[in-house]
């Protein structure tokens, strides 16, 4: 074998594995859009006149998870490259915690604190982001603590500065986050 | 460079197709037929052939079973294919060290 022969063979071998690897470096616009989604949601319960702005979250909801699951949806069978088993355990697992997050506060209060709410959204998907990145690597992990860190610092916060910080502490590092994966995926 | 260099070289992992069984086996611990042949692209014929070779060595073990009524073949490396596959690996670096990289 020739040196030229052994670094082909190298370079297909880290293919093999980038192409078969979990992760969530393909999911840097998700997290862009969700970004967006959280600071329309956070600084829209503030400026959008009271009519409107009960409305706001539902509709971040639909759309964020219409946007978010549309795109697999209409994949269907095409991928010639399987999913693996544990990424698709893990998707599932996932949705259901945060639909169940979403839905905790409305089942236990019929109507429950919109200030407490605030601060519980970013702190309960933080928890979800760490335990995902168990599996998904650092950045996920350093997303959910920070999600964590700043709801439950925003518990202290007078209104409408709540709202404010988590539109841009939470909203903001969602972003950062998206163009983080998108950075790695173009490395990739 | 001659190829009497390293001349103890696995020729067994040199083919791609079995270089790749290897590679998704060892990075996912195991695998099964159908995930091995969509990311390596051949046929069941084909993948069939190649990791009878490697069973055949000692490096792969076959496990055939059901998930539910479909009949599913996982492959797993062995404890001496991880060693054999582990000294190719040497030998592919101890070879990329001898590349003048002005000559690529």
């Amino acid at each position: 074998m020739k040196p030229e022969e052994a670094l082909e063979q190298v370079a297909y071998m880290r293919r093999l594995v980038n192409q078969s690897r979990i992760t969530m470096s393909g999911f840097g616009p998700y997290f862009i859009l969700w970004g967006v989604l959280w600071i329309v949601g956070y600084l829209g319960s503030l400026w959008f006149p009271g009519g409107v702005r009960d409305y706001v979250w539902p509709a971040i909801y639909v759309i964020g998870f219409g946007a978010s699951f549309w795109p697999a949806l209409r994949r269907g069978s095409g991928p010639s490259v399987p999913t693996p088993a544990l990424f698709k355990k893990l998707s599932w697992l996932s949705l259901v915690l945060l639909v169940g997050a979403v839905a905790l506060p409305f089942i236990f209060f019929q109507k429950p604190e919109q200030h407490t709410v605030n601060a519980y959204y970013p702190f309960v998907i933080g928890l979800i982001y760490v335990a995902q990145g168990i599996f998904y690597g650092g950045t996920i992990i350093a997303i959910g603590a920070w999600l964590i860190v700043a709801g439950v610092a925003s518990l202290w916060m007078p209104w409408p500065l709540q709202s404010q910080f988590l539109a841009l502490a939470g909203g903001g590092s969602l972003i950062v986050t998206g163009l983080v994966l998108r950075r790695q995926v173009s490395r990739e | 460079m001659s190829d009497g260099v390293l001349g103890d070289l696995n020729e067994l992992f040199h083919v791609k197709a079995r270089l790749g069984i290897m590679t998704l086996l060892i990075s996912q611990g195991e695998s099964d037929f159908s995930t091995l042949k969509a990311h390596l692209g051949l046929t069941d014929g084909n993948l069939g052939a190649h990791i009878r070779v490697l069973e055949e060595a000692g490096y792969v073990g076959v496990e055939k079973g059901f998930v539910g009524r479909r009949p599913r073949t996982t492959c797993r490396v062995t404890e001496a294919g991880r060693k054999a596959f582990a000294a190719y690996l040497h030998q592919l670096e101890a070879l990329i060290r001898m590349v003048d990289p002005d000559k690529l």
